[in-house]
């Protein structure tokens, strides 16, 4: 296995797609259940939504990632990525709170 | 899908991920406990992360079949259960883009502090809706009848 190069802005394109990732996913989800019928009046939907919702997902997190990794020199990526130890669980904790409440 | 390939994947699909998640622990320890980057590291960060993909995709394959042979009778008899398999879908996401986050950021800036501290943390959270993924997965697995 190769040894770990430097590149910061790499990492803070990996932190950003994460963390994208993450709230897109949950954004959807909510924006989704505004519209729902409640749960257990539908057996059988004709599309599945959670196909389609980690596909955007995905679209969005590497936009963000591509932004971060295009937009950051290297010093401003590695302020960024000691940011990591409050900005994580800022965004991450309350993503999943959220979807543990609107499942 | 037959009932046999069903369980079969489905098994699969949760050893996996747990394997994942117990091959998480030396990453987290490690990046806690040391100053530098071991390669040992590295290596168990990415096998992690490649661990928990793997169930994903796997899940990927099990849910047109969940949703035509289990998720039918779980909503008509055990509503809560059924809400508590998509929070567990919720999560299983999240857990995977931590993780990888985490290792493309080592492999990207393991060198300085503050590209470990970001995968560390990354780490740390994917653990935490790892588990609860892990959890809410064994819940809904011992409730669930498939209907083959």
């Amino acid at each position: 296995m190769a040894a770990p190069a430097d590149r910061p802005r790499l990492a803070a394109a990996a932190l950003a797609c994460a963390l994208a990732c993450c709230l897109s996913y949950a954004g959807q989800r909510l924006w989704d259940a505004r519209t729902e019928p409640p749960p257990g009046t539908v057996l059988l939907q004709a599309t599945i939504p959670y196909y389609w919702r980690v596909g955007a997902t995905l679209l969005h997190g590497g936009g963000a990632a591509l932004l971060v990794g295009l937009a950051l020199d290297d010093a401003a990526a590695r302020r960024w990525l000691g940011r990591a130890p409050w900005l994580v669980p800022l965004v991450v904790l309350p993503a999943a709170l959220a979807m543990a409440l609107v499942p | 899908m037959t009932g046999a390939a069903y369980a079969l994947l489905e098994r699969l699909h949760g050893h996996l991920a747990l394997l994942g998640l117990a091959v998480l622990i030396h990453p987290l320890l490690t990046l806690r406990a040391r100053a530098g980057l071991s390669r040992r590291t590295l290596l168990t960060a990415d096998l992690g992360a490649l661990l928990l993909l793997l169930p994903f995709v796997g899940g990927w394959l099990l849910y047109p079949s969940y949703r035509e042979r289990v998720k039918p009778d779980l909503l008509r008899h055990d509503l809560p259960l059924a809400l508590r398999f998509e929070t567990k879908e919720h999560l299983a996401v999240m857990t995977v883009a931590l993780a990888l986050g985490a290792a493309v950021a080592l492999h990207a800036a393991g060198r300085s502090p503050e590209g470990r501290t970001a995968a560390r943390w990354m780490l740390l959270l994917a653990a935490g809706c790892g588990l609860s993924t892990a959890a809410l997965g064994l819940w809904v697995s011992a409730g669930a009848t498939p209907a083959w």
